[in-house]
């Protein structure tokens, strides 16, 4: 790796003591994150629990931190080992977990939850919220982990034990189907 | 926009539509997680207070030491010596201990100051009235006479006593020279420091620190003698001479004879020849 991103600058200086660059460091990351654990997780209560406990695996290996890629992928491998705990705790995944990728025509049939906690978002997102909660598991966790977390197709397959094809083949069903979801509010590639 | 492996995906325009959501953390989590993190670290104060604080206690711990050494005095180094150091009183010895003697004794000064200036005063007169190996009577010694003993360490103050009446004539020597013979035993066996439970360790190896009274008055009343000799007048000197001859001490004579001769080279040549 290169030239150290900001975020990795930051996490370096709070595991030198500095903890003022953990506030900037949280600041910058703490929406993205919570939003991807809360698409991925689904209940309100789950999604503070497993955000605080990512934040104390973030903050209980900082002395360990070696910035060998950029901060928000270890930042996201994190939180989604975390979701992964969660359910194994709870016994359950995710609302609409599928295996197959080819389950995604069958989960569009599936009738929309609207989360409270988003319901004061505009339409747009709220669609799209609405929309991955629709997704299956795997498709929603490579949606996430590419847009959210900023890993690479290579990343997330790695992170989710899948092969790149895989994994490739997953992000391109959750795209689609969010597309279609959202009509013309969807952003154009 | 490309993906890096071709899937058409913009990332930042989902992430932008994803982030329209009001969907954030509590203010009660982020200051859990805030207050978590600074747990985590120690504040920098702490970091530089603690080693900074050690180093205050050992310097403060290092003056008391030193501010107490200075008001007791070095005692401590003084009992030191003294336990280390054995008492000599052999004669092979005498002549180290003798060259020792121009040396300074200050940790026995230290000590025994309070008693030592009695002693030395006393010691000063008991040389010029009684003791000294002398012909003449005490009152004809010239007041110039320095103190011999001034410069003499403080092993010498007890010892003195003991070395005068080995060396001086004694006149009437029966019940005194007993005495003295008594008193010269005791001194003999003091130590200058009183350790005598070394003296097991007398015939060590142990480098000689200390003399006894024997040695210590040898070599105070040879400069004694010395000194009188030097500043006494010739004609003086030599009518004591006259008078010892007179007295059939002809060997004391002829010693003093030579003594005079070396303090005044050619005096007697010149005043007395030979005949």
């Amino acid at each position: 790796m290169g030239e150290l991103d900001a975020d990795a600058q930051l996490m370096l200086r709070y595991a030198a003591g500095d903890a003022h660059a953990f506030d900037s460091l949280y600041e910058r990351n703490r929406a993205g994150l919570w939003r991807f654990i809360r698409r991925l997780v689904g209940d309100p209560a789950a999604t503070d629990d497993v955000f605080q406990e990512c934040w104390s695996r973030v903050i209980g290996s900082r002395e360990r931190y070696q910035p060998t890629a950029r901060f928000t992928t270890w930042l996201y491998r994190i939180a989604h080992n975390c979701c992964m705990d969660h359910w194994r705790k709870s016994g359950r995944r995710g609302a609409h977990e599928t295996a197959d990728e080819d389950a995604v025509a069958a989960a569009a049939d599936l009738p929309a939850v609207e989360p409270p906690a988003i319901a004061a978002a505009d339409e747009a997102g709220r669609r799209l919220a609405a929309a991955l909660e629709r997704l299956p598991e795997e498709q929603r966790v490579a949606f996430l982990l590419y847009v959210e977390g900023g890993l690479s197709v290579a990343e997330i397959a790695e992170q989710t034990g899948a092969g790149a094809e895989t994994a490739k083949s997953r992000l391109r069903y959750a795209v689609a189907r969010l597309k279609e979801t959202l009509g013309a509010d969807a952003p154009a590639d | 926009m490309a993906d890096e492996n071709d899937t058409p995906v913009d990332r930042d325009a989902w992430r932008g539509l994803l982030a329209r959501g009001r969907d954030k953390p509590s203010e009660l989590t982020d200051a859990r997680i805030r207050a978590a993190a600074r747990r985590a670290v120690p504040p920098r104060s702490a970091r530089w207070w603690l080693p900074a604080s050690l180093a205050a206690s050992m310097l403060l711990a290092v003056l008391v030491v030193q501010w107490q050494y200075e008001a007791r005095g070095p005692a401590a180094v003084l009992l030191e010596s003294d336990v280390a150091a054995p008492a000599v009183e052999s004669a092979p010895a005498a002549d180290a201990a003798l060259e020792r003697l121009d040396q300074p004794a200050p940790m026995l000064e230290s000590r025994e100051a309070p008693r030592a200036d009695a002693q030395r005063k006393s010691e000063i007169e008991f040389y010029d009235l009684d003791m000294a190996p002398k012909p003449l009577p005490p009152a004809e010694v010239p007041p110039a006479v320095p103190p011999p003993l001034i410069d003499l360490p403080m092993q010498d103050s007890r010892s003195a006593d003991a070395v005068a009446p080995n060396s001086a004539p004694a006149p009437a020597a029966s019940a005194p020279a007993a005495r003295a013979a008594e008193r010269e035993e005791d001194v003999s066996e003091i130590v200058v420091t009183g350790s005598r439970r070394r003296e097991a360790e007398l015939e060590s190896t142990t480098p000689v620190t200390q003399v006894t009274g024997q040695d210590v008055g040898g070599a105070a009343l040879g400069n004694l003698q010395k000194s009188r000799e030097a500043v006494r007048p010739p004609e003086e000197w030599y009518a004591e001479i006259e008078k010892l001859r007179a007295a059939g001490k002809t060997r004391e004579a002829k010693r003093e004879l030579e003594k005079l001769e070396a303090a005044y080279p050619g005096w007697l040549e010149k005043n007395h020849p030979p005949q």
